[in-house]
């Protein structure tokens, strides 16, 4: 019985050798290609007109390891009918094998948003590829994709880490751009087949952060501008560290909103009108006036200032709602959601018709700014 | 503490208990949920808690009436030793199965998540190698390891879900119970399956001390696992919608991933809690295979425990090859709590309850 024991012991000894030191998932680093950010748009070529371009970044190994090298990132590109076809021939092209991981970034270029069946595609082919985080960022451009990742950022490493790095550290950003991550875009085309998604572009071979990309049905309808922008962020985002700016006897008078809070409420008028009441909270300080002036320790100057900030709002949140309601015909604002979750009843009421409530909705929108500082001059 | 009696505190138990529960089943509940209930799964997590409850009271006051007796021996004073043997083959292969199927569902959760090239074959191997060393080491040996193994298992779990409850919408779970009652229904029913592991308790109370305090102990378990169970549902339909949650192979593993730690250097959080989770499934595995060997030998009456382990070891590596892919995988998980599932954790325990009733048999407990 003892030799059987100690035979027994013998041959565990020898199988959890073989089976512990032969670990098939073994990964050296320097064999590893971690791509940083991934654009993806519709091929140029003539020859492959109905395939993706995919461009990768990944970081040069000699900027990795500090020494001197002209060259921060390199970019590879792949063509291919989807993107997991595309990044299999980028692979071919390389020794290492390109790692998704820990990938921050993901452009769409503006032929792939405008065709629905590439985008969908790309986007279940995201949600598939057990690498790929939720995380992921994704952008929307009308710029060659190209262009994008390789742009050079004064004190940046690359664009990839700089777009990612923006929105982490600028957690509330400056009202323009918002963060859009691959879950909740996922999300917003699960629920109501439209998204919006912010934009990135170019101007003179600098990044710019600013505007989005409306998209329904999987296809871009169009883009908002800047301000517009803001009028979407104003009601579904977090418009901390927004600056808004108007006049005060002739005086240029900036904002810096520090906190915001918006709350919705709905009703429906018996000439079967809908009305969505936008109530909006925001305090904040004022980061610059004139000079030795003393106007701002007037309340009632105060309060004049509060009333047209007020206004500038509501001027944007109004005039972006125009938009999508009369031009795009989409609910970027989720009301119908809210609605859902609000006032189940109602939702029951209007959900079949919602295509005729939307297009005759109307919004008020109720926006109470407190200016709580002044800044540190007396 | 009690040394080589084969005997375990009820606080031991209460760890096995949590442990055997708790398995893989709970990465893909808010999926299996929102499937029926949409923004409501929670509630179907919440009904199936309070079923979960009602059956474990059956099961333990079962139990209970015969303290020191195994399954076999009171399941043969109360409907004769022929058919207790059939019931007890059956749980043999209900144990079996469940095992099988549970280390299969979770070597693709972890080829999917950590594991890209290795075989399944080898990660199910070492998990059923490692249980069945610890299963054959006997019930205390379980019940110490337990006590160690239930922190490392829920302390970083419950570190990464309160970070993730802080940044979730929770309107998310609005509006509440508009899901109709037939769907409520059919999803708590279904949603029961997360709870297997349950009717472990009726082959566990010979080996507890203590027997008095043992219901309430066993029912405190039990919550802290539903609520456990609901309040991760939650916090999942609230990060990603219950639209999303449905399309989610593996929300919660999903979820984690969506986590920013504070001041981590961690940046995929998934097969960290994934690592973790192993410790849940090595302790499933070692229950299914303790527990069957137990049964086996009660049957058989020759031989020790351990070499019905290593048969259950045996049986259980090559019945893993038997699904061919994930979707057979949860086919097959379905058609076992629809057949062996519901006979041992509601029929059996029912019936078996009532005819001891009206024969009047067992010892009397009472909870002071």
């Amino acid at each position: 019985m003892k030799k059987i024991n100690i035979l027994c012991l013998k041959c565990m000894l020898v199988s959890s050798a073989l089976i512990f030191t032969g670990c098939w998932d073994k990964v050296e680093i320097e064999d590893r290609a971690f791509v940083v950010a991934i654009g993806i748009d519709k091929a140029m070529d003539k020859d492959s007109l109905d395939e993706l371009e995919v461009v990768t970044i990944e970081p040069s190994v000699d900027s990795l390891e500090n020494k001197s090298s002209d060259k921060m990132s390199y970019s590879k590109i792949g063509n291919g009918k989807t993107v997991s076809l595309a990044l299999n021939r980028i692979d071919m092209y390389s020794s290492k094998r390109q790692y998704l991981g820990h990938t921050k970034v993901a452009i769409l270029g503006e032929k792939i948003l405008k065709d629905p069946k590439m985008l969908s595609e790309t986007l279940d082919g995201f949600q598939r590829n057990s690498e790929i985080s939720n995380k992921l960022l994704i952008l929307a451009t009308d710029k060659n994709i190209e262009k994008i990742l390789d742009a050079k950022i004064k004190g940046e490493p690359m664009a990839g880490l700089f777009l990612s790095n923006f929105y982490q550290n600028r957690e509330n950003n400056s009202g323009v751009t918002f963060k859009k991550d691959l879950d909740s875009v996922l999300e917003d085309t699960q629920l109501n087949n439209t998204t919006i998604i912010p934009k990135v572009s170019l101007e003179d071979k600098d990044l710019r952060l600013g505007g989005s990309a409306i998209i329904k049905d999987y296809r871009l309808l169009g883009w908002l501008d800047n301000k517009d922008t803001r009028g979407y962020v104003w009601v579904n985002d977090n418009a901390k560290n927004t600056e808004l700016i108007t006049k005060l006897d002739n005086i240029d008078t900036t904002l810096l909103v520090e906190s915001h809070k918006k709350k919705m409420n709905f009703k429906k008028l018996d000439n079967d009108i809908l009305v969505a009441n936008i109530d909006i909270d925001i305090s904040g300080s004022i980061k610059n006036y004139a000079l030795g002036s003393k106007n701002l320790y007037n309340q009632n100057n105060l309060n004049k200032l509060e009333n047209l900030y007020s206004k500038i709002v509501k001027s944007e949140i109004n005039t972006t709602f125009r938009k999508l309601q009369s031009e795009y015909n989409v609910d970027i604002f989720n009301f119908l959601k809210t609605i859902e979750k609000q006032n189940y009843d109602l939702y029951l009421e209007i959900k079949d018709n919602w295509n005729y409530y939307y297009n005759n909705m109307q919004i008020v929108p109720n926006v109470n700014v407190n200016i709580r500082n002044i800044g540190s001059v007396y | 503490m009690f040394s080589y009696n084969n005997k375990i505190s009820i606080r031991q138990l209460q760890a096995l208990l949590i442990l055997d529960i708790f398995g893989t089943g709970v990465i893909v509940l808010p999926r299996r949920v929102t499937q029926y209930a949409n923004q409501d799964g929670w509630i179907l997590v919440l009904l199936a808690t309070i079923l979960a409850l009602i059956l474990i009271y059956i099961m333990t006051s079962l139990a209970t009436m015969f303290p020191n007796k195994d399954f076999l021996e009171f399941t043969s004073i109360i409907i004769s030793k022929p058919v207790a043997i059939i019931i007890s083959l059956g749980f043999i292969i209900k144990l079996i199965l469940g095992t099988c199927l549970e280390l299969r569902f979770f070597s693709e959760v972890v080829k999917q998540t950590m594991l890209y090239n290795t075989p399944f074959g080898v990660v199910c191997l070492i998990i059923l190698l490692v249980s069945g060393y610890a299963a054959a080491k006997g019930y205390e040996t379980r019940g110490r390891l337990a006590e160690i193994l239930i922190f490392v298992v829920f302390v970083p779990l419950i570190i990464v879900f309160v970070i993730a409850a802080a940044g979730v919408d929770f309107t998310n779970i609005m509006p509440i119970l508009k899901t109709p009652p037939e769907s409520l229904l059919k999803g708590t029913f279904f949603t029961l399956a997360s709870f297997n592991g349950i009717e472990l308790v009726m082959l566990a109370i010979p080996y507890t001390n203590n027997k008095k305090k043992i219901k309430k102990n066993i029912i405190y378990s039990i919550l802290f696992t539903g609520i456990f169970m609901t309040a991760m549902t939650i916090i999942t339909i609230c990060r990603f919608g219950y639209a999303e949650t449905k399309l989610q192979m593996w929300p919660i593993i999903s979820m984690t991933d969506t986590i920013n730690i504070p001041g981590s250097f961690l940046e995929r959080q998934e097969a960290l809690i994934m690592s973790f989770w192993i410790i849940s499934v090595f302790a499933i595995v070692n229950a299914g295979l303790f527990f069957s060997s137990l049964l086996a030998k009660s049957i058989i009456k020759k031989g020790k425990h351990s070499y019905y382990i290593i048969i259950f070891i045996i049986l259980c590596f090559l019945m893993l090859f038997v699904p061919s892919d994930i979707n057979q995988v949860y086919d097959f998980i379905n058609l076992m709590f629809v057949t062996f599932g519901v006979t041992y954790m509601i029929v059996i325990p029912i019936v078996l309850l009532i005819i001891a009733k009206l024969r009047r048999l067992g010892v009397k407990y009472e909870e002071n």
